[in-house]
C-alpha cells in the first residue's frame, strides 16, 4: 500500500517533543537505581511512563467505497506506543512478557517492534535488545493475532522500553485509552492528532488530576491528555468491573466536514446511536434480526397455539429458548452470522439467544422490545456519552397484562423473569419500535435469600449431630445450585470451609429444576465440639458464605457490589445432654450499620436444656460507596466476631 | 470390530495371541472401588477407537463415542473439547444429539458448529482448542461424538482409558493398524485384557473389546486419575516426531532420541565462557562451581514457556538461553547442563513427570509419560539434582514436583531410570515463636517470627515476600490460619536457606472466650493443624500427601499479673505411624509467662489406602488437641 503524505504527517513530529516523556532509549541512571515506587510502595513494578501518538494517513490509492464516508479520506489510524516499565521484584517477571493483540479481520496490523532491557551492571549500563527472531505471532480465532515476546535479561531492578505501531487500515478510529494498570504509572500520555474536518467528543472517565492541552495547527489539532502519579488498580473482593474504575478516556467522532464543505453528521446523541442500530450500518445485525422468523418445529407451534394467555405463552417461549439453546460463553449484543444459524447450531451467544427470544415472543404477538444492556464486567454506561461500543449484551423486556418481566434465556440455569447478576442492578436502553429510553434493569424488593434450619442434639461424648436445611432463593439459589452442580465433595467443601470439624452426610436436594421455588438442600451434620478439660465449646455460624471475612485490606479503591440485597437466617436448636450445663452463651446482639443498611440480630436461649437460637443477618443494599468501606470493614469485623462466638458449656 | 471367527481362516498369516473380549471386566487392581453402589454419572453406550498407523510419522484416528448423561454433576460431560494443532489435527467432527432413549437422532452437529479458542499455559505455543457445548434440557441426554485426528508426528499413541471415574461402559473396543514393519508394544493396567492381533496383507491388527465395565469411585486425594485408571497404554517400537526418528522399544532407546535432539544444542556464547571462569575461579570443588553456577542461573534467568513445533520437546539452544536470558525447563536444563560442562562437570538432562501426585513412571514399560526438565549431577554417593526453573528451590533440593520418584537420565549412550531424592519431614519446616503481650481488658499485641525451608519456603516467598498488603493478609489469615489482627506489620526476607517472615500484630480482643472469672487463649495464633483431610468410606486409593514436615510452634503470652492458668505445667505426646504431635506448656509465675510449645511432624509422603482412616482418627485427635484452649483464671 502507498501513502501519500500530508500535511497531517509534518504535524506529527511535534507530538514527540512533549518533554517529560523521555526519549526512547534514553535510560536514566536514577531509573536504573530506583528500588520502589514512592507513591507505591509495595508495588512489585511501575510504568515509568506509557505513550500513545494517535494519528491518520490519508490513502488516496484506496477504493473510496463510499463517497462522504470519512473512510474514505483518513482512512489509515497510526497509533504509536511506547511503554517504559521498571521492575523491582523478581516476581515483577510477567510484566516483561509483552502480548499485543491486534485483528487482521478488521484489517488491523502490528509492526514496528523494537525494545530493550537496560540493567546496572557494575556501576555501567548494560543494554540487551529484543531479538527479532524472539518476537512471535500467535494465530487467534476470526483473524485475531497476538503479537508476543519476552523481553531478555530480566532481572530485579531491570528497565525494559519497548514500542511498537498499530495501524488501522481503512478506519478512523478514535482508540481510547486507559491510563492506570494494575502496577503504578509515573506518566501516562495520549495524544491524537485530529483533521480538523473532524468534531469529537470526549468522555473523561478520570478522578484524578488530568492535563488537557489542545494545539490547533495547520489543518489539525492535537489532543494531548496526561496523568501522572497514578497508584495501580487490582482485583479486590466484591468488585463490579475494572472499566468502572480505571482512569480512561473514551471518543466519539459527532461530524465530519468533507473536502466539498458538506457537514456529514455522523452521531452527537442517543438518537443518532438508536438510529445507526434501526437502520443504519448495525440494523443488519441486530434489529433487523429480531424480526427474522425462526424455523420452530411442529411441536413448537401447536404447544405455542394451544396457550391462551400472554403470560403462560411468555413463560413456555422462555423456556423453551433456555432450555433449546446453549450459550458459546461469549457475550455481544449483535450478531455477526445471524440468529438463524444460532438457532440451527442450537448455540450462541448472550445477545444471539435473546434475539432468539425476542423474535419468538414478537411472533406470537407479546408486547416485548430489546434492552440492549451492559454487563456487570464491561462496565456501567455512560448515559452522557452516545456511543454503542459501551453495550455487550441483549435482554427482553416483555409486557404481560400490567406487569412488565426482564427475561434472560441466556443462561439454562435462570428462572423465569429472574434476572441475570451479571446485569442486574445496572442499566440499559429500551428500544422501543418509534423511541427509546433507558431503563434501571432490577426488580423492587429483589433479594438473595439462604434461610438456614438447623436441629441438632449433643451427646455425652461430645458430638453435635443433626439435621441442616437450607433452601435458597433467588440469586443465592442460583449461587448454591452451581455449588451443588459441582458435585457434592466440592459442595461439602464449600459448606465446611472454616467449619472446624464439621462433617455432612447424607446430602439430598430438592427444586433442583423446580426454578420458581427455592433450592433446597437437605443434609446430616456432626461436629465433635472441641473441648478443653470439663468444658466444651462451639459456635453457631452455619450459614454459607460467611467462612472468611473478605475485607480484611486497609483500603478500598472500588465500589463494594454485592449484586443484591441478601438475607440470611439462621433458626434452630439444639438439644443439650443432662451432663453439660452452660457456662455461658453470646448475648442477645443487635449489630446495625449507621445507616441501617445492614442489620444483624442473634438471639440465643436456653430453657430446659434446649439451646434455641436464631441469627438473622439483611443486606438492605447491595452497593456500597468505596468511602464507605472503613465503615462497612468495621462492621464485617463485628459480623464475624458474632458468628464465631462461641457457647461455652461445662461437664 | 470383533471379527468373527469364520473370517479367520481367510486371513493371510494369522497370529492370534489371544482371543479374549472381556464381557462383565473384571478389574482387578489394587485401588479401585468397584461396587454396585458407586454413583454413576454417565453411561458409554458404545465406544469405538481405530488408530490407523500409515507409516512411522503418520497415523489417523478415528474416535466415535455414544453417551448417555444421566445427571448433571459431571459438567465436563457437556462440552466437546479437544486440541489441535500441527502435530495432531483434528476434522471431520461430528456431535449428534439423541433423543432421551437414545434411538432417534435430534441434531447432528458439524465443524461449522464447533468453537474455538486459544488455550494454552505458558507464553506461546501452537494449536487450539476446538470446543462445542452440547445441547441438551433434560436428563438423561444420549449424545454420540466422532472425530479424525490426523498425527503428524508420532511419539506416543492414545492410551485406551475405557471407563472413567463414576461411569459405567455398555461397549468399547480400540483397534490399532500398524504396518508390519512399526509393530507395536502395549501394557494393560488395572485389568487383564490382552488383545487379538492378526497379520494380513503386511499389516497387523489389535483389538481390545470390553463390554459392561463397572463404574470406578472417585477418591479424593489418591494419584493422578491418568496414572492409576485401568488402561491400556500401547507405545510404538520406531516413531518420528518432527525430523527425528527414534526408537521406544527400551529407555536405553528412547533416551538416545532426546539425546538427538538436545546434543547440538549445547554451545556456549565465548563471551559467557569467560565470565563463567571468573565465576567458578577458586571453587574448592565441583559442586561449589555448580553451585555457583546454579546461583547464577536463579538471580539472572527466569521461566518462560515456549511451545512451538518441535520446540515441545527440543531445548532451545544454550547461546540463545544465554543472550535471552529466560527459558523453559528445557532450555534452562540444557544451558546449565552447558555451563557444567564448560566447567569441567559432569550433568545430565533428566526427563521426568512432574507433579507431587504422579505415580513413577513403569520401568517396564517404556513410554513417552514425561512433562518436565531437570538435572542431575552424578556423585559418588547422593547426586545432587537440580530444578533449574525456580527462583527459590535450594541448591540440590528438587520439592514435591519432582521428588520421590523415577526420571529418565539422558546420555549419549541412551536413557537411564533413576530414582529423585525423597525429602523427609525435617526437609520441610514451618517454625514459629510468638510473643503475645496481653492485656487486662483483652487487647493485645503480638511478635510473630516465622521461618519457612524446603517445600513450604517458595509459598512462603510467593506469599510474603514482596506482595501487596491485601495477598499478606490473605496467606496469614486464610492459609496459616493466623487469628485475624486489628492491624498488621509484615516483613519477609529470604536468608540462609529459609525465608524469615517477622510480623508485628494488634489485637483488640485476644481471648477466645471470655466469661466473668475465666478467659479462654488459644495455644498459637496460627493454626498448627490445617490439614483438610477428606473422609471417604471404604477407601481403596493410597492418599497422597504433598510433601511430609514438621511445624513447630512456641507461643508465650505475656499475662497480667494477676492471672494464672488452671494448670501450670502440661505436656502431650500422641505419635502414630503417619504423625508425630508433642506439646508442652508452662508458667513460669514470677514473670507471669505462660509457654506452650507444640511439634507437628507428617512423616511420609503416601498414605496407604487400608491406613487411611486410622490415619484420618489420629488426626482428628491431634486436631482436637489442637485446638483446646488454655484457661486462665482472672
Amino acid at each position: 500500500m502507498k501513502f501519500i503524505v500530508t500535511p497531517l504527517l509534518l504535524f506529527v513530529s511535534f507530538l514527540s517533543n512533549a518533554g517529560d516523556i523521555p526519549k526512547f532509549g534514553n535510560i536514566s541512571r536514577a531509573e536504573l537505581e530506583m528500588t520502589s515506587c514512592e507513591f507505591e510502595p509495595d508495588a512489585v513494578a511501575m510504568y515509568l511512563y506509557h505513550n500513545s501518538e494517535v494519528y491518520y494517513f490519508e490513502n488516496r490509492t484506496a477504493d473510496i467505497r463510499w463517497l462522504y464516508d470519512i473512510h474514505s479520506l483518513y482512512n489509515t489510524t497510526i497509533q504509536e506506543v511506547k511503554v517504559r516499565i521498571k521492575l523491582f521484584s523478581d516476581k515483577a517477571g510477567a510484566y516483561s512478557n509483552i502480548r499485543i493483540k491486534y485483528d487482521t479481520d478488521e484489517e488491523e496490523m502490528v509492526d514496528d517492534i523494537e525494545g530493550s532491557t537496560y540493567n546496572l551492571v557494575n556501576g555501567k549500563q548494560i543494554e540487551t535488545p529484543l531479538r527479532k527472531e524472539s518476537i512471535f505471532t500467535e494465530d487467534g480465532i476470526d483473524g485475531e493475532k497476538t503479537k508476543i515476546f519476552a523481553m531478555p535479561e530480566i532481572k530485579k531492578g531491570s528497565v525494559i522500553e519497548y514500542r511498537y505501531t498499530l495501524k488501522r487500515f481503512y478506519k478512523t478510529i478514535l482508540p481510547s485509552w486507559q491510563f492506570q494498570h494494575q502496577i503504578p504509572i509515573a506518566i501516562s500520555r495520549h495524544s491524537i492528532l485530529v483533521p480538523q474536518q473532524f468534531q469529537i467528543k470526549t468522555r473523561f472517565l478520570t478522578t484524578a488530576p488530568i492535563d488537557k492541552k489542545i494545539n490547533e495547527g495547520s489543518g489539525s489539532t492535537e489532543y494531548m491528555y496526561t496523568m501522572r502519579n497514578l497508584q495501580g488498580l487490582k482485583k479486590e473482593e466484591y468488585m463490579s468491573s475494572f472499566y468502572d474504575y480505571l482512569q480512561s478516556i473514551y471518543f466519539s467522532m459527532t461530524q465530519f466536514t468533507t473536502e466539498s464543505k458538506h457537514n456529514l453528521y455522523i452521531g452527537n446523541s442517543w438518537e443518532d446511536v438508536v438510529k445507526t442500530i434501526k437502520s443504519g450500518y448495525l440494523a443488519p445485525y441486530f434489529y433487523e434480526q429480531i424480526s427474522q422468523t425462526i424455523p420452530v418445529d411442529n411441536a413448537y407451534i401447536e404447544k405455542v397455539s394451544s396457550i391462551k394467555s400472554d403470560r403462560e405463552k411468555m413463560i413456555f417461549i422462555y423456556k423453551y429458548v433456555r432450555d433449546y439453546m446453549t450459550s458459546n460463553l461469549k457475550t455481544s449484543f449483535l450478531t455477526r452470522h445471524g440468529i438463524r444459524r444460532a438457532w440451527n447450531k442450537r448455540s450462541g451467544s448472550t445477545g444471539e439467544i435473546n434475539m432468539i427470544l425476542i423474535s419468538l415472543l414478537k411472533h406470537e404477538g407479546l408486547d416485548v422490545e430489546p434492552i440492549l444492556g451492559s454487563t456487570h464486567p464491561n462496565g456501567s454506561i455512560n448515559q452522557f456519552f452516545p456511543t454503542f461500543y459501551q453495550f455487550n449484551t441483549v435482554i427482553a423486556m416483555v409486557k404481560a397484562g400490567n406487569e412488565s418481566f426482564f427475561l434472560d434465556a441466556s443462561s439454562k440455569k435462570q428462572p423465569f423473569s429472574f434476572i441475570s447478576p451479571e446485569i442486574f442492578n445496572t442499566t440499559g436502553l429500551l428500544i422501543k419500535s418509534k423511541s427509546f429510553e433507558w431503563v434501571n434493569i432490577s426488580t423492587e424488593n429483589f433479594e438473595s435469600k439462604n434461610s438456614v434450619s438447623m436441629m441438632g442434639e449433643i451427646n455425652e461424648q461430645g458430638m453435635l449431630s443433626g439435621d441442616i436445611q437450607i433452601n435458597s432463593s433467588n440469586y443465592a439459589r442460583l449461587k448454591q445450585a452451581q455449588q451443588w452442580s459441582l458435585g457434592k465433595e466440592k459442595y461439602m467443601e464449600a459448606y465446611s470451609h472454616n467449619k472446624s470439624g464439621l462433617t455432612l452426610n447424607n446430602l439430598e436436594v430438592e427444586n433442583s429444576k423446580e426454578d420458581s421455588l427455592p433450592f433446597v438442600q437437605i443434609m446430616k451434620f456432626s461436629q465433635k465440639l472441641q473441648a478443653t478439660e470439663s468444658y466444651s465449646f462451639f459456635n453457631l455460624n452455619f450459614l454459607p458464605d460467611f467462612d472468611e471475612n473478605p475485607f480484611l485490606s486497609d483500603n478500598r479503591y472500588t465500589d463494594i457490589d454485592f449484586d443484591s440485597k441478601q438475607k440470611y437466617i439462621l433458626r434452630g436448636s439444639i438439644t443439650l445432654p443432662a451432663l453439660y450445663k452452660i457456662e455461658s452463651i453470646p448475648p442477645d446482639l443487635a449489630l446495625i450499620m449507621p445507616d441501617t443498611s445492614i442489620e444483624a440480630h442473634r438471639m440465643i436461649h436456653e430453657d430446659n436444656g434446649v439451646l434455641s437460637f436464631k441469627i438473622e443477618i439483611a443486606f438492605h443494599k447491595s452497593n456500597f460507596p468505596q468511602d464507605e468501606y472503613p465503615v462497612l470493614k468495621d462492621y464485617y469485623k463485628k459480623l464475624y466476631a458474632m458468628l464465631n462466638d462461641k457457647i461455652l458449656l461445662k461437664k | 470390530m470383533h471379527i468373527p471367527i469364520s473370517h479367520l481362516n481367510t486371513l493371510r498369516c494369522i497370529i492370534c495371541l489371544s482371543w479374549f473380549i472381556s464381557f462383565s471386566a473384571e478389574l482387578h487392581a489394587q485401588g479401585l472401588n468397584q461396587t454396585n453402589k458407586i454413583e454413576i454419572n454417565s453411561r458409554v453406550i458404545d465406544e469405538e477407537l481405530n488408530l490407523n498407523v500409515r507409516d512411522i510419522g503418520h497415523a489417523e484416528f478415528e474416535y466415535r463415542k455414544k453417551m448417555e448423561v444421566l445427571n448433571e454433576k459431571d459438567p465436563s460431560l457437556f462440552y466437546f473439547f479437544e486440541t489441535s494443532d500441527q502435530f495432531r489435527k483434528l476434522s471431520d467432527i461430528t456431535i449428534t444429539v439423541f433423543d432421551s432413549g437414545g434411538t432417534r437422532e435430534l441434531k447432528t452437529y458439524t465443524i461449522k458448529d464447533i468453537n474455538e479458542v486459544i488455550t494454552h499455559e505458558g507464553l506461546v505455543a501452537e494449536g487450539k482448542t476446538l470446543y462445542f457445548a452440547i445441547p441438551h434440557n433434560q436428563f438423561p441426554f444420549v449424545y454420540e461424538i466422532r472425530y479424525t485426528r490426523n498425527y503428524n508426528g508420532l511419539l506416543n499413541f492414545p492410551t485406551y482409558y475405557f471407563v472413567n471415574v463414576n461411569q459405567s461402559v455398555e461397549h468399547t473396543s480400540y483397534q490399532i493398524t500398524v504396518p508390519e514393519n512399526l509393530d507395536i508394544r502395549y501394557k494393560a493396567y488395572s485389568i487383564d485384557l490382552p488383545p487379538t492381533r492378526i497379520i494380513d496383507h503386511g499389516k497387523i491388527t489389535y483389538r481390545w473389546e470390553l463390554q459392561h465395565v463397572q463404574p470406578i469411585q472417585h477418591e479424593q486425594g489418591a494419584a493422578s486419575y491418568s496414572r492409576i485408571l485401568p488402561r491400556v497404554e500401547i507405545s510404538p517400537m520406531k516413531f518420528k516426531y518432527g525430523q527425528y526418528e527414534g526408537s521406544m522399544e527400551s529407555w536405553v532407546s528412547f533416551g538416545k532420541w532426546y539425546d538427538t535432539l538436545a546434543k547440538n544444542e549445547g554451545v556456549l556464547p565465548e563471551k559467557y565462557k569467560e565470565e563463567l571462569k571468573t565465576l567458578v575461579a577458586g571453587a574448592a570443588s565441583d559442586i561449589e562451581k555448580a553451585q555457583r553456577i546454579y546461583d547464577y542461573l536463579q538471580h539472572n534467568f527466569r521461566y518462560v514457556l515456549i511451545s512451538l513445533g518441535i520446540g515441545g520437546f527440543k531445548p532451545a539452544s544454550a547461546a540463545s538461553t544465554y543472550q535471552n536470558k529466560y527459558g523453559d525447563c528445557k532450555a534452562l536444563s540444557n544451558f546449565m547442563q552447558a555451563s557444567l560442562h564448560e566447567v569441567g562437570v559432569q550433568s545430565y538432562q533428566c526427563l521426568i513427570n512432574a507433579s507431587y501426585d504422579q505415580v513413577p513412571v513403569d520401568a517396564d514399560f517404556p513410554r513417552n509419560s514425561f512433562n518436565h526438565v531437570i538435572l542431575c549431577i552424578p556423585q559418588k554417593k547422593d547426586s545432587v539434582w537440580l530444578e533449574c526453573t525456580s527462583k527459590y528451590n535450594e541448591f540440590g533440593v528438587l520439592g514435591s514436583f519432582t521428588e520421590n520418584r523415577s526420571a529418565l537420565l539422558i546420555s549419549d549412550k541412551g536413557g537411564t531410570l533413576v530414582p529423585t531424592p525423597k525429602s523427609h519431614s525435617a526437609s520441610n519446616q514451618l517454625n514459629s515463636h510468638t510473643t503475645i503481650t496481653l492485656h487486662e481488658d483483652g487487647s493485645g499485641t503480638a511478635s510473630l517470627n516465622l521461618q519457612a525451608k524446603g517445600d513450604f519456603k517458595s509459598t512462603f516467598l510467593h506469599a510474603l515476600s514482596e506482595s501487596d498488603e491485601i495477598e499478606k493478609k490473605n496467606f496469614l489469615v486464610n492459609q496459616l490460619k493466623l487469628k485475624a489482627a486489628d492491624s498488621y506489620q509484615i516483613k519477609c526476607s529470604n536468608e540462609d536457606h529459609k525465608a524469615i517472615a517477622t510480623i508485628e500484630l494488634a489485637y483488640d480482643l485476644v481471648p477466645e472466650i471470655s466469661t466473668q472469672h475465666k478467659i479462654f487463649l488459644n495455644k498459637s495464633l496460627l493454626g498448627l493443624c490445617n490439614e483438610n483431610l477428606p473422609l471417604t468410606e471404604n477407601r481403596t486409593m493410597d492418599f497422597y500427601v504433598e510433601f511430609p514436615y514438621q511445624k513447630t510452634d512456641t507461643t508465650t503470652y505475656i499475662l497480667p499479673v494477676t492471672y494464672a492458668p488452671e494448670r501450670s505445667t502440661e505436656s502431650k505426646t500422641i505419635s502414630t505411624e503417619y504423625f508425630n504431635y508433642d506439646e508442652t506448656i508452662f508458667f513460669e509465675s514470677q514473670i507471669s509467662t505462660l509457654q506452650v510449645i507444640s511439634k507437628l511432624e507428617l512423616k511420609k509422603h503416601i498414605v496407604r489406602a487400608a491406613d487411611y482412616n486410622n490415619m484420618l482418627a489420629s488426626y482428628n485427635d491431634i486436631m482436637e488437641y489442637c485446638n483446646r484452649k488454655i484457661i486462665i483464671t482472672k
